[in-house]
């Protein structure tokens, strides 16, 4: 039977074990795993995923070895809602299958699939970050199209991560920390490419001594045919005691964006996805992205947060309106993003959770005071945003039944800042600056 | 149905059971408990006890409520019988929360370093005052810490860690499980955790002539090269 007529064959009350008998198979086979290249309750940490699959080399059959899965997939049955992104069953769905994918057996696992073969849904992992590739699509009619993009996508070589730095806030830090992560991952030998995209500050080349660009990004954006790759510059920062140079490659700001144009031409001519398009034509090049975004929801800050895969938002302990409004960019701004990328066919980005910058070391009353005024965001949330749960955004460490209000933070350091007036990257020039951001990038990424 | 008791809940006479591991639970803690309890109170959370004899019972976990038994004077206390085995003796400690718990350094994953020493920061009065997490946690990280036979290496690795009572709080949450030195070793920062003693017998080890007026740094060098 082939994937349509078991589709019209299942019951519409199929459970989940005759959704896996039935359904899996041809599914997986569409996708172009054989028989030979599927095992099905995959053992993952004592528990079992509902299949494993992973294309058969010439000496290693994967139904025989089961080394090196590549892509799970979780069945559900029909009865589960996994179409509306806030019930229940698709919360826990969603949570079981990053729990497989994030297990230490799972790390040549790239991809995960969410479905109860009515509707389906493609998660991707790069590194530590498990995000929705394509929205919950549904599998009705015809399916091949919804098919040959899952095909399509996931049989593409490994492409960057598209991380956005955001928080509606200024001065909380999204510069020095676009510039010090992307340091500390091209310290552990990864390629990164940065992105200014604040161009009423450029402040992202400032701070490495470089002078922003004349309306070439403007041309890039504009054009129906973007050649970002001519004005990547590469940043090296060299040390006697380095045996090679320490490199990341960069793209200024233009500063002819804010100067010849205003704000509603900008939108005249340069389409919303600009960006986004621009960037998925060097995705393949990159083991990550990083966009410097501007303060402020106006086009700037909109454009870089559709082009994300991820957004990191940094935030202020002491500073309410940066915890605040770090709140507001994840239920308001987040999903609006979302609703405009899934016009595309696909998930658009997911908050990481909120790391504090400038953190005290010490425990205190700020601290407390800090904890009540996120208690309260988070009760305002829930009222007003149709019950938007913002506690694992702000304490990622607290689990059923264990209160860890724990935060990823990175402490006030005199480096940072001292780092800034030497313009190179903090993690470059001071050991213990990188160690703290060495500590914030494997907490996220790697 | 087994004949064994494991597993059971029983009521007990009190007289029966020996006290294990003494609580270390402040006294008005234990006397509000008991005030709660009152001679004819039910312990709804029970001890665990371990079958030592007939009749015979000794406390294994939950030794705060055998505390506040005796305190209010209880003549019959609700226990489970556990397993006499050390596996479930361990078992019980850990989810009692009456064990120091204890991370292998030399296997231990970044993560499980990284809370062991928030565990020995967040603490009351800790000895790790002025240590930077984050640095202390790359450094072990990094550092060849399998090959390690004791935990001194710590206070070479330049993260305000001393041989006095900051090393003595790091002994309290890790131990080592150490690999044998490798017979070549060629990694440089492997060589320079070692003493020139060791150095100069590894090269002798390796037929290596003319070393007794080198310096250490000539003699990692050296070995590095080789």
């Amino acid at each position: 039977m082939n994937l349509e007529e078991v589709l019209q064959s299942l019951p519409a009350d199929a459970s989940e074990a005759i959704v896996e008998h039935n359904f899996s198979q041809p599914f997986l086979k569409a996708l172009g795993f054989d028989f030979q290249e599927i095992v099905p309750q995959f053992p993952v940490s004592r528990r079992a995923v509902d299949h494993a699959a992973r294309k058969n080399t010439d000496e290693d059959a994967f139904l025989t070895s089961h080394k090196n899965p590549f892509l799970y997939m979780e069945v559900k049955g029909r009865t589960e809602n996994l179409s509306d992104k806030n019930h229940p069953d698709y919360r826990r769905a969603v949570l079981q299958l990053k729990h497989y994918l994030m297990s230490p057996e799972s790390k040549t696992v790239r991809w995960g699939i969410l479905t109860n073969s009515h509707h389906v849904q493609l998660f991707r992992k790069h590194g530590k970050v498990v995000h929705p590739v394509t929205p919950c699509m549904a599998l009705s009619g015809d399916c091949r199209r919804l098919i040959k993009d899952i095909k399509r996508r996931i049989e593409e070589p490994n492409r960057a991560l598209i991380i956005a730095v955001y928080n509606n806030k200024g001065g909380v830090g999204k510069t020095t920390t676009t510039l010090n992560v992307a340091a500390t991952l091209a310290m552990l030998k990864k390629r990164v490419l940065i992105i200014d995209f604040d161009p009423n500050q450029s402040d992202l080349g400032d701070a490495l001594n470089l002078k922003p660009l004349q309306g070439k990004i403007l041309d890039v954006l504009k054009s129906k045919d973007p050649s970002i790759r001519d004005v990547i510059k590469p940043y090296k920062f060299e040390h006697p005691r380095l045996k090679e140079p320490l490199s990341f490659d960069i793209v200024l700001a233009d500063e002819d964006l804010v100067s010849e144009l205003d704000e509603t031409r900008l939108k005249q001519q340069v389409k919303f996805h600009a960006l986004r398009r621009s960037l998925e034509a060097v995705q393949a090049d990159y083991d990550y992205i990083l966009i410097d975004s501007p303060p402020n929801w106006r086009i700037f800050a909109q454009k870089a947060l559709y082009a994300a895969d991820v957004v990191l938002v940094p935030a202020r302990h002491d500073n309410l309106h940066s915890l605040q409004n770090a709140g507001t960019a994840i239920t308001q701004f987040i999903p609006e993003a979302q609703a405009k990328r899934q016009e595309a066919g696909e998930a658009g980005p997911i908050a990481l959770p909120i790391f504090m910058n400038n953190a005290f070391r010490e425990t205190g009353p700020q601290i407390q005071l800090m904890h009540q005024a996120i208690t309260r965001i988070i009760k305002e949330a829930r009222r007003n945003a149709n019950g938007f749960d913002l506690t694992p955004y702000f304490y990622p460490k607290s689990r059923k039944g264990h209160e860890n209000r724990k935060m990823i933070a990175i402490p006030y350091m005199a480096y940072i800042s001292r780092a800034d007036f030497m313009h190179v990257p903090a993690a470059f020039a001071f050991k213990p600056a990188r160690e703290q951001y060495l500590n914030l990038v494997k907490e996220y990424f790697v | 149905m087994s004949l064994s008791d494991v597993g059971n809940l029983m009521c007990l006479p009190f007289d029966e059971i020996e006290p294990g591991q003494p609580t270390e639970a402040h006294e008005y803690l234990i006397q509000f408990a008991a005030s709660q309890l009152g001679p004819e109170g039910r312990n709804w959370i029970p001890l665990i006890v371990k079958e030592t004899g007939p009749d015979q019972y000794q406390v294994i976990g939950n030794s705060f409520v055998y505390a506040v038994a005796a305190e209010a004077d209880l003549n019959e206390v609700w226990c489970i019988i556990a397993e006499d085995t050390p596996e479930a003796v361990a078992i019980t400690r850990a989810l009692a929360q009456e064990t120091q718990p204890k991370t292998n350094l030399s296997i231990a994953s970044r993560d499980e370093i990284s809370a062991a020493i928030d565990y020995l920061m967040a603490l009351p009065n800790t000895a790790l005052k002025g240590v930077s997490h984050a640095s202390l946690v790359a450094r072990l990280d990094e550092a060849p810490r399998q090959y390690w036979k004791t935990l001194q290496p710590i206070t070479k690795l330049g993260c305000r860690i001393t041989a006095g009572k900051k090393l003595k709080a790091l002994q309290e949450v890790f131990y080592l499980t150490p690999e044998p030195m490798p017979e070549v070793v060629t990694d440089r920062a492997l060589l320079e955790s070692l003493t020139t003693t060791q150095l100069k017998d590894m090269a002798k080890k390796r037929n290596i002539a003319g070393l007794s007026k080198l310096k250490k740094a000539d003699l990692v060098n050296l070995l590095a090269a080789a």
